[in-house]
């Protein structure tokens, strides 16, 4: 267990400087966008209100009110989220190859260590957990920061109301924040375990190098085959179970693949894998 | 005739003459021998910094045991000194911890050195072992000289004026500054 | 006692270990001897769990390898295994976080018969410098067994000295050691042991010091007649 927490710590050590330089471009991009978004909104409409000689209320009524969907829909807002997933999709990969790499292979290190091995797994899994739970964390400390600035900024009659519970019909976010809570562990829970099948998935590669690529797409499909089976039996036979009924088979669905992966990834860790 | 085996002993003792011309010659030889020794690339230091090479063909343990006792010979390791731990031993010399054991223990079933209990083990008193040592490497240079000068065709005779002629310059040599 | 029994290993096609056997004993040091790429590395990887083999045993104290194991058995692969921005005080902190047999003391001894600093950083370390931290992280472990890969592999002559003072000395002392090199002349003197391989498999396994008084050859002597016929 401590050596469990110790990997942890390592780990999230690793990744530290380039974890600051997200969440700081983050920040740095939606606040912009956010004063960038008022105030362009706000110069716009002023403009053609000059421009056009008409009220407030007339121009409301053609061009419509500040959206704020035209902030979460800008670029300022996404492309930081969308540039954070894609670093995290590549992390999860190079968490594990990065102690192949290079002169002095870490991996050495890591397999020497008077500890089970299975807890290189689970700190790597751990740490991508919670990098994932930092970020979106973050992101939700944003938001209300975000939503004052434009609000500030844009003068009242121009402005809608804006509720958080209106972040779900917005795409990104409404997948990073269920409103439910079971959505919200199935969401997460799914995160997990799709870190945990590729994991394993690359440890097939480790210990087998060529062999192991054909291996690990063949585990991958599996699993996602395993943890297909109720909802594509729920279509073959529609209502024919109950919703308790199927939620209890996949949950013994994803405990089966979720399982599995660990397993498998013990196994390969303490008599397959390859320096 | 020579019935006992300690007759036959004494009889090949008179009659060796290694050991006759040994005491003839006591003197030179020891310079010869000396400078044999400094031929052989035997480095000598004080006791407290021991050093030398290796050849890597003898057992290291008997060329550490040579090393000993050319030290005992040579009047470097008084009788009765204290000898550095078979660690410190290793540690000097640069070799193996276990043949620096290896070696004190065959030291010590030649009697050469003494460990009395707990403490440090010493250098024998003993003077017979140390004269046995002394002539051991005497014997040991004096092999090598008859070898050397065998394939010479000069008599012994001869030779051995040669020796006394250069002892003596040399000692002559060391005595003349005074 | 490490014992290796009939280790067979492949690389795809090629049989890099075909049967190796050998035994290296507590307070003695063994030298694994052979030409590159006949499977000195690749055993000592196998010892160490960190390849598969294909068949046989390896059994560390009668043993196979666990978890507790590494704090018996160490391994000092020829480069250091360390990340290269972390300063050597790191890794000396990660080993003493991970290891409840670091010997902090031993490892500040090390520190300055080495000459070190700890504020270096380990991508800056000469090569010199870079193998004595290898030994410094390997030798500050109270283990039973230390595992050398080619410690003096590229590395100019005052360091080799100075590594090879290492085996002379207390840190070495009661420990059993199985090392690997090439520059047999630098340590000939020192081993216990000798186990000539070729070809993945051993040749010859002897102690050096009963051939040089039974027969009055050096390891490099027996090297010969047995490598060149």
């Amino acid at each position: 267990m401590k050596s469990f927490l110790k990997l942890v710590n390592f780990e999230l050590n690793r990744f530290f400087k380039l974890y600051f330089i997200l969440m700081g471009l983050t920040i740095v991009s939606q606040i912009v966008g956010a004063f960038i978004v008022a105030i362009v909104y706000m110069n716009d409409a002023e403009r053609i209100i000059y421009e056009r000689q008409i009220s407030s209320s007339q121009y409301i009524e053609e061009y419509g009110v500040f959206s704020f969907f035209n902030y979460f829909n800008s670029g300022w807002f996404l492309m930081p989220i969308i540039f954070c997933i894609a670093l995290l999709i590549l992390y999860v990969f190079f968490i594990w190859y990065r102690d192949w790499l290079g002169k002095n292979t870490f991996i050495y290190r890591l397999l020497m260590l008077p500890a089970n091995r299975v807890n290189i797994y689970f700190a790597k899994l751990t740490t991508i957990m919670m990098l994932v739970f930092g970020l979106v964390g973050l992101q939700l400390l944003m938001l209300p920061v975000e939503v004052k600035i434009i609000k500030s900024l844009v003068s009242e009659d121009f402005q809608t109301s804006f509720s958080f519970n209106e972040i779900h019909h917005l795409p990104i976010l409404s997948w990073l924040y269920p409103v439910r809570f079971t959505e919200f562990v199935m969401m997460y829970g799914i995160g997990l375990i799709l870190v945990a099948v590729i994991f394993t998935a690359i440890l097939f590669e480790r210990s087998y190098r060529l062999k192991g690529i054909f291996f690990a797409i063949v585990y991958g499909i599996l699993s996602f085959c395993v943890f297909m089976v109720p909802l594509l039996l729920n279509s073959f036979y529609t209502n024919y179970f109950y919703p308790n009924e199927l939620l209890v088979l996949q949950l013994v669905a994803t405990i089966i693949v979720l399982g599995s992966a660990i397993w498998i990834a013990n196994h390969l860790l303490k008599h397959k894998i390859r320096v | 005739m020579l019935d006992t085996a300690g007759e036959l002993y004494e009889y090949k003792k008179e009659n060796d003459y290694r050991l006759l011309f040994f005491k003839k010659y006591k003197a030179s030889l020891c310079v010869l021998c000396i400078k044999l020794l400094i031929h052989r690339n035997v480095i000598f230091r004080e006791v407290s910094k021991l050093d030398m090479k290796f050849n890597n063909r003898d057992p290291v343990y008997v060329q550490v045991i040579r090393y000993f006792k050319e030290q005992i010979a040579k009047g470097f390791f008084e009788p009765g000194q204290e000898i550095p731990s078979r660690r410190e031993l290793a540690s000097q010399l640069k070799i193996n911890p276990n043949t620096a054991q290896r070696a004190y223990k065959e030291m010590e079933e030649q009697k050469l050195i003494f460990t009395k209990g707990n403490m440090p083990s010493c250098i024998t008193r003993d003077e017979e072992i140390l004269k046995g040592v002394r002539e051991e490497l005497i014997i040991e240079t004096v092999d090598i000289f008859l070898s050397s000068i065998k394939s010479i065709n000069m008599p012994l005779s001869e030779v051995l004026e040669i020796v006394k002629k250069k002892h003596d310059a040399e000692s002559k040599g060391t005595e003349e500054p005074k | 006692m490490i014992e290796v029994k009939n280790v067979k290993k492949k690389y795809g096609k090629k049989q890099v270990l075909s049967g190796l056997s050998f035994t290296a004993d507590k307070g003695e040091i063994t030298c694994l001897i052979g030409i590159n790429g006949v499977g000195k590395t690749t055993i000592m990887k196998a010892i160490m769990a960190l390849i598969p083999i294909n068949s046989g045993e390896i059994l560390i104290d009668g043993e196979k390898i666990r978890k507790e194991s590494f704090e018996k058995v160490t391994f000092i692969p020829d480069s250091l295994a360390m990340l290269p921005k972390m300063r050597i005080r790191d890794a000396i902190e990660f080993m003493a976080d991970f290891y409840k047999n670091w010997n902090p003391k031993r490892a500040e001894e090390l520190m300055q018969f080495f000459k070190l600093d700890t504020t270096d950083r380990i991508a800056d370390l000469s090569k010199g410098n870079m193998a004595k931290v290898n030994l410094l992280l390997g030798l500050a472990l109270d283990v039973d067994y230390l595992l050398m890969d080619e410690p003096f592999s590229g590395i100019d002559i005052f360091s080799r000295e100075q590594i090879a003072e290492v085996f002379t000395s207390h840190l070495i002392e009661d420990r059993g050691v199985i090392i690997t090199t090439h520059e047999i002349n630098d340590i000939e003197h020192l081993i216990d042991k000798a186990v000539l391989i070729d070809n993945g498999a051993v040749i010859k396994e002897f102690r050096v010091e009963e051939v040089r008084e039974q027969e009055g050859k050096s390891v490099i002597d027996i090297m010969r007649e047995v490598y060149l016929g």
